[in-house]
């Protein structure tokens, strides 16, 4: 390839990146959520039978590396209030923790996984040591 | 050429920037305390929902029995009871016994005789999110305790009608609950088998004088006064006497405090020999005024609280207006029971406008005071003594 076609080549990719990232900023802001709907509970006594039913919660999470890998492995096992109703914590701390779930609970996440979530719960909860 | 290069990499270096920016670190994520009404509940903390944990606002604690549709709830295992047909239902007890029993409710209520106890339930965590510095686990107040009347069978008699082998060293409880994966550890309990014998520990089908709420677990909860109530299985279905020492996760992994007496450890020098939690520490909360309250200067306030241990007599409880310069013992209610918590009072009258750090302290008969300080990595056992801030116009 000629340096010229090279050169040509790479304003061309800067210039495709240029309008992509234009154009993220762009977009409007988003507009406010409707309020969720409160989670639905029900109990009933029928005869010898007790029935109970218990509605989940659906908390927002930022956009975020890791959030998708966050919403969906942690969630196997227990909702994710069970980090929402933690303070923030230094990285050694949700560190220990992931690896926690993974050692003595025995979640099936690999170690790739562990990091993103790791790094995903120091986004959005975590001080300095 | 040189121009064309710097532009090109200039435009990729800008584009590159550009796109990185909108990448905005997401923000920080906190949660404000929710109030919710679940199955048979009133209005409480929602900790967590699947498991459900609940916590009992602490002006429930005015009463000196807890009552149920204000009960703490807490489950380990996602996969809670929901369902029960209380005809079908049997309490199973195998293991090392001439004969194995599968007791139905109608056979706990004929065939044994009736038993019941004055006892306060509090999950080992009580308290956990005042630990400094902070630990992860479920963010509870002081309002995951509750004082309630339990009515059931013996577990001893039940033992005895199985014809539990003497010899057993190990007895293991487990409720219908079950774990969300199969590769996570069943929420399985156990006690010694002599404390399994001894006539305080019910198989109770009663509390405050209703069947159990199903969060609170319906049918059946065993009762073990005194101890933290991680021990206090919630839809009791399986008793397993054992010859043999048991090491189940739940009993061996989790729930260790160090090994030395106080559940006090440093981040800096964690213990390294640990124990499964067991008798409650000695503690006590103030319920009036709460945290912030607004105070009248000479205007007398009725300044109120709790005190409990693991079945120790109480001697006295001290506060201090003062940030525990100087204290003063308060009045204690009449003893409701021997594993009840006890209420004490005090009349105050502040005199000067300002904040002041309210502190509490139970001494017990034995002599033994609270300590000022006290942490462990788990958040276990909360036994330090309390302090509030009040305000005083």
């Amino acid at each position: 390839m000629s340096p010229n076609i090279k050169h040509v080549l790479l304003i061309l990719i800067a210039g495709a990146l240029f309008a992509v990232a234009c154009k993220k900023k762009a977009e409007p802001a988003q507009t406010p959520e409707a309020p969720e709907p409160a989670a639905v509970h029900s109990f009933s006594v029928n005869g010898s039978v007790r029935e109970m039913n218990i509605g989940l919660e659906n908390p927002k999470f930022p956009e975020g590396e890791g959030r998708s890998e966050f919403m969906s492995y942690c969630a196997m096992c227990h909702s994710l209030k069970y980090i929402t109703m933690q303070p923030s914590f230094p990285r050694k701390v949700w560190e220990a923790e992931v690896t926690k779930m993974v050692v003595k609970y025995k979640a099936p996440i690999d170690s790739v996984t562990c990091k993103k979530i790791t790094d995903y719960l120091v986004a959005i909860k975590s001080v300095k040591e | 050429m040189k121009k064309l290069s710097f532009i090109s990499v200039l435009s990729l270096i800008v584009s590159l920037h550009l796109l990185s920016c909108n990448d905005v670190p997401p923000t920080k994520v906190t949660e404000p305390r929710q109030t919710v009404t679940y199955p048979e509940k009133k209005e409480m903390y929602l900790m967590t929902d699947r498991p459900p944990q609940l916590e009992t606002p602490l002006k429930i604690f005015r009463q000196d029995i807890t009552p149920n549709e204000y009960f703490f709830v807490r489950w380990h295992m996602s996969q809670i009871v929901t369902r029960i047909d209380i005809d079908t239902f049997r309490l199973y007890v195998e293991g090392a016994v001439q004969k194995p029993l599968a007791l139905s409710m109608n056979d706990l209520k004929t065939k044994f005789t009736a038993d019941s106890i004055v006892a306060l339930a509090i999950c080992a965590g009580n308290s956990r999110s005042t630990f400094t510095p902070r630990v992860p686990g479920t963010q509870w107040a002081n309002g995951s305790m509750g004082n309630a009347k339990w009515k059931g069978v013996r577990l001893k008699d039940i033992l005895k009608m199985a014809g539990a082998n003497e010899k057993a060293v190990d007895v293991s409880f487990q409720g219908l609950d079950r774990p969300p994966l199969p590769s996570m550890p069943a929420f399985i309990k156990s006690l010694s088998m002599n404390h399994a014998m001894e006539d305080e520990i019910l198989v109770a089908y009663e509390m405050n004088g209703q069947p159990l709420p199903m969060l609170n677990g319906y049918p059946l909860k065993l009762i073990v006064p005194g101890w933290y109530a991680t021990y206090w299985i919630g839809a009791l279905s399986n008793i397993n006497v054992m010859v043999d020492s048991f090491h189940g996760f739940w009993m061996a992994k989790a729930y260790q405090i160090p090994k030395e007496p106080g559940i006090n450890e440093s981040p800096d020098n964690l213990a390294k020999a640990t124990v499964p939690i067991n008798k409650i520490m000695m503690h006590s909360i103030f319920v009036e005024p709460e945290v912030d309250a607004p105070l009248t200067a000479n205007k007398p306030c009725q300044v109120e609280g709790l005190a409990f241990t693991d079945g120790t007599a109480i001697k006295k409880v001290e506060i201090s207006t003062d940030d525990g310069k100087t204290w003063i013992e308060t009045k204690l209610d009449a003893e409701i029971g021997k594993y009840s918590w006890r209420r004490w009072r005090y009349n105050w009258t502040p005199t000067a406008k300002g904040t002041y750090h309210l502190k509490v302290r139970a001494t017990d008969v034995a002599g033994n005071t609270q300590p000022e300080k006290q942490w462990n990595r788990s958040g276990y056992g909360r036994g330090f003594i309390e302090c509030i801030d009040v305000t005083v116009n």
